[in-house]
């Protein structure tokens, strides 16, 4: 019988923002597309700026030219979110995916963060939005 | 024929005898307890050996955002993401800078392991366990919660932290 772990594929692709000069990936897999504000705010999308987002008020950032709309998939399907010049498409492989460490996991404020996803000497927080939305949305 | 021992001979003897009584043997099967002696500002803490498991000099620690001001961050240990906490902070101490000096212990604890920011590693020592007594009553109270003995040594009273009851207590 093959368990749902054993499933796990052998890498994740992450499209890379920064933000409070904090870097972050979300999984590609989960954005329905990426739009310029204007674009969003034609289609009607329910807009939420980064800290909203992700639950953490420190990362206020202007919106600029380079700001872009993720939309997002699944249980918040009509919900955009602002983010400032996403820039990069990024192939993770599993064995530098890890989740955070358990006295973060514990204490971290928000459950927008799952986890770390290494390249060379540096850390990717792993955004989930639609965990944050939908647990706030049951809260 | 021997000659009778001397008054002389006599106290030699007596004072051999005296003098191995007091020079008394180290009990070569006293339990000893290894601890890692470090410094936080003017005091002097000690962590079980056993609950160490490297030391390592402080590198750049990447900030998480959303975390508690004792968490400071994460670093890579050989592939392993491990958490860094700030040690001044959890014990309600002044913060420190980091300098030179500055040491990252990491500790295992209530089945998770940390790394720990300190100002410095004094000493790592075997000390016998008669030597660790009961912490005083006196502590403060940010500290008392997480101490589980003292130990006095030549360059001042050393209060032994002990990860189990630290890590546990942040993780409730």
């Amino acid at each position: 019988m093959i368990s749902r772990l054993d499933q796990a594929p052998a890498c994740v692709e992450l499209l890379l923002f920064t933000a409070g000069g904090i870097r972050f990936g979300v999984e590609c897999s989960r954005i329905a597309g990426i739009l310029t504000l204007p674009e969003a705010q034609e289609k009607g999308l329910s807009i939420l700026d980064l800290p909203a987002a992700l639950r953490l008020a420190c990362l206020q950032e202007p919106v600029c030219a380079a700001s872009r709309v993720i939309v997002l998939k699944g249980g918040v399907a009509s919900t955009g979110v602002i983010i400032n010049g996403p820039d990069e498409f990024f192939m993770a492989d599993a064995a530098d995916v890890s989740p955070l460490p358990a006295l973060l996991s514990a204490t971290i404020s928000t459950p927008a963060i799952r986890g770390v996803a290494r390249r060379g000497d540096e850390f990717i927080l792993l955004a989930d939005f639609q965990r944050a939305l939908l647990t706030k949305a049951c809260a | 024929m021997t000659d009778a021992p001397s008054e002389l001979d006599l106290i030699i003897d007596r004072n051999a005898l005296s003098g191995s009584a007091d020079k008394r043997i180290a009990d070569l099967d006293e339990p000893t307890a290894k601890l890692v002696v470090v410094r936080l500002g003017e005091g002097l803490f000690a962590f079980p050996g056993r609950q160490v498991r490297e030391i390592l000099h402080c590198s750049e620690v990447f900030l998480v955002p959303g975390c508690p001001d004792y968490v400071q961050g994460i670093i890579n240990i050989r592939g392993d993401v491990d958490s860094v906490l700030n040690l001044h902070r959890v014990l309600g101490m002044t913060d420190a800078p980091v300098t030179a000096d500055s040491r990252i212990v990491v500790g295992l604890g209530a089945g998770i392991r940390s790394g720990l920011r300190v100002d410095s590693v004094e000493d790592v020592l075997d000390v016998a366990e008669s030597c660790i007594t009961p912490p005083l009553l006196n502590l403060p109270e940010a500290v008392r919660d997480y101490v589980s003995g003292q130990v006095s040594l030549e360059r001042g009273a050393v209060a032994v932290l002990n990860l189990d009851l630290l890590f546990g207590k942040l993780l409730s």
